[in-house]
């Protein structure tokens, strides 16, 4: 973890360092502030890699698989992310489904994806259509989880969204101040904003320098979220895939959109809308008629759609 | 795959996400009251997807959806690519009141939202 400062006009602070496996940032107002904003987001990842990570043998989700077809305690935090994961499953018809874990593993996404995309292509496996979120059985009372035998789960974006609404809530409430971050592109903010809100950049990857993102746009509260098929990819047999998995086929989403960035109450809200989208492909303008999000999707041959107020141009 | 448990309970699913929904919404004030309707607007291409951060550059008269922010200066370069998609039909629906709508911003941005890599 070799982290970076970005002293931000007027008076934000960025810090960034590499996290679960992408980059997480967190920006506040005070540059006094930035320390120990800093180590919170850093303790809050520690804690749901170690919780939610389907590539560590340590993380508690493994133990969950390794105990499959039996009822398994498990600890707030991976309670809560399942939760969002199969609450975001339900609420997306299961378009963003969590038992999509074995089908993306048989991809050949089973490892941190610097190591995947390093091994020799594999041939293409997709296993059809996955178990269904219907199978997770949550009791809240007791904090217990049972998943079918042989079903893997993958908590991946709302397990992420999750850990950027929890560590933006904590350090916000910490250092008395507006806070914003970001873990891999998807954005949290919470407290007073700055003046004219937090100005972010939307671009094809995350990766890209928000000095050179395509739209920029500015929130005052809750999250923004982008789902994309162009980033995360690897090869395959004879085929370039992705990492966002129909739970239909058991195989990657035929890619119909670019990206899709959406806004939220929470980065939760929005990625679940985000993720959803790519999923439901050429449907997705209807299927998004029941959100309230504000949603702007960009298809593969570059027509830029908006739904529910995103702004149309950027400010000039 | 032959799954053989049973559905989750509704009470407890229920309780689970009203729990989750304080646990992560706790510092956001919910949007109330809000009318929300759809609207699509059918922008002019987007340069990003295909034609490469020079597509930006390119001049055009319409409206941008693609921005070289430049954080020295107040404004914006803003172009379109040059495919002839350009053009809005307009809103076909209606704006959205949700309280989490985003506003088009000529700030410098601190971070950049798109496919996580």
């Amino acid at each position: 973890m070799s982290p970076t400062t970005d002293v931000l006009e007027p008076a934000l602070t960025a810090r960034s360092f590499r996290a679960i496996g992408t980059t997480a940032t967190v920006v506040v107002q005070d540059p006094g502030d930035a320390e120990v904003a800093e180590r919170l987001l850093a303790t809050e990842l520690m804690a749901i890699d170690l919780a939610c990570s389907r590539f560590r043998d340590d993380s508690e989700l493994q133990a969950v698989h390794a105990d499959a077809g039996r009822t398994v305690a498990v600890s707030p935090l991976l309670f809560d992310a399942l939760t969002v994961a199969c609450d975001t499953a339900e609420r997306t018809g299961g378009a963003v489904d969590p038992t999509v874990g074995n089908a993306i593993a048989a991809l050949g996404y089973d490892a941190d994806l610097d190591e995947v995309r390093a091994r020799p292509p594999v041939p293409p496996r997709a296993l059809g259509r996955v178990a269904g979120y219907q199978h997770v059985q949550l009791n809240a009372r007791n904090r217990t989880v049972r998943i079918p035998r042989d079903v893997r789960l993958d908590l991946g974006s709302s397990a992420k969204a999750l850990a950027a609404d929890r560590a933006v809530a904590r350090i916000a409430d910490r250092i008395g101040s507006g806070t914003l971050v970001s873990l891999g592109g998807d954005v949290a903010v919470a407290g007073p904003p700055p003046t004219g809100g937090w100005a972010i950049g939307v671009a094809l990857q995350s990766s890209t320098p928000p000095e050179e993102a395509d739209q920029v746009v500015a929130i005052r509260h809750g999250g923004l979220a982008s789902s994309g098929t162009s980033a995360r990819t690897w090869r395959v047999g004879d085929r370039d895939v992705h990492h966002i998995i129909n739970p239909q086929s058991g195989d990657c989403v035929e890619p119909y959109w670019d990206l899709v960035s959406a806004t939220g109450s929470s980065c939760i809200e929005a990625n679940l809308v985000a993720t959803a989208a790519i999923v439901w492909g050429e449907r997705a303008l209807d299927e998004l008629r029941r959100f309230e999000q504000s949603v702007r999707l960009v298809r593969l041959d570059g027509k830029v759609f908006f739904v529910n107020g995103w702004p149309e141009e950027c400010a000039a | 795959m032959s799954p053989t448990a049973q559905p989750n309970r509704l009470a407890e699913r229920d309780r689970a996400k009203s729990r989750v929904r304080f646990l992560t919404r706790g510092a956001i004030v919910a949007a109330s009251g809000a009318t929300v309707a759809l609207g699509i607007v059918v922008a002019q291409d987007h340069p990003g997807a295909s034609a490469g951060r020079d597509a930006a550059n390119s001049n055009s008269s319409s409206s941008s959806t693609a921005v070289t922010h430049n954080s020295s200066s107040s404004g914006t370069n803003s172009g379109s690519s040059d495919s002839g998609t350009t053009g809005t039909t307009g809103n076909t629906g209606t704006s959205s009141s949700s309280s989490s709508t985003p506003s088009a911003s000529s700030s410098s941005p601190t971070v950049t939202s798109g496919a996580t890599s």
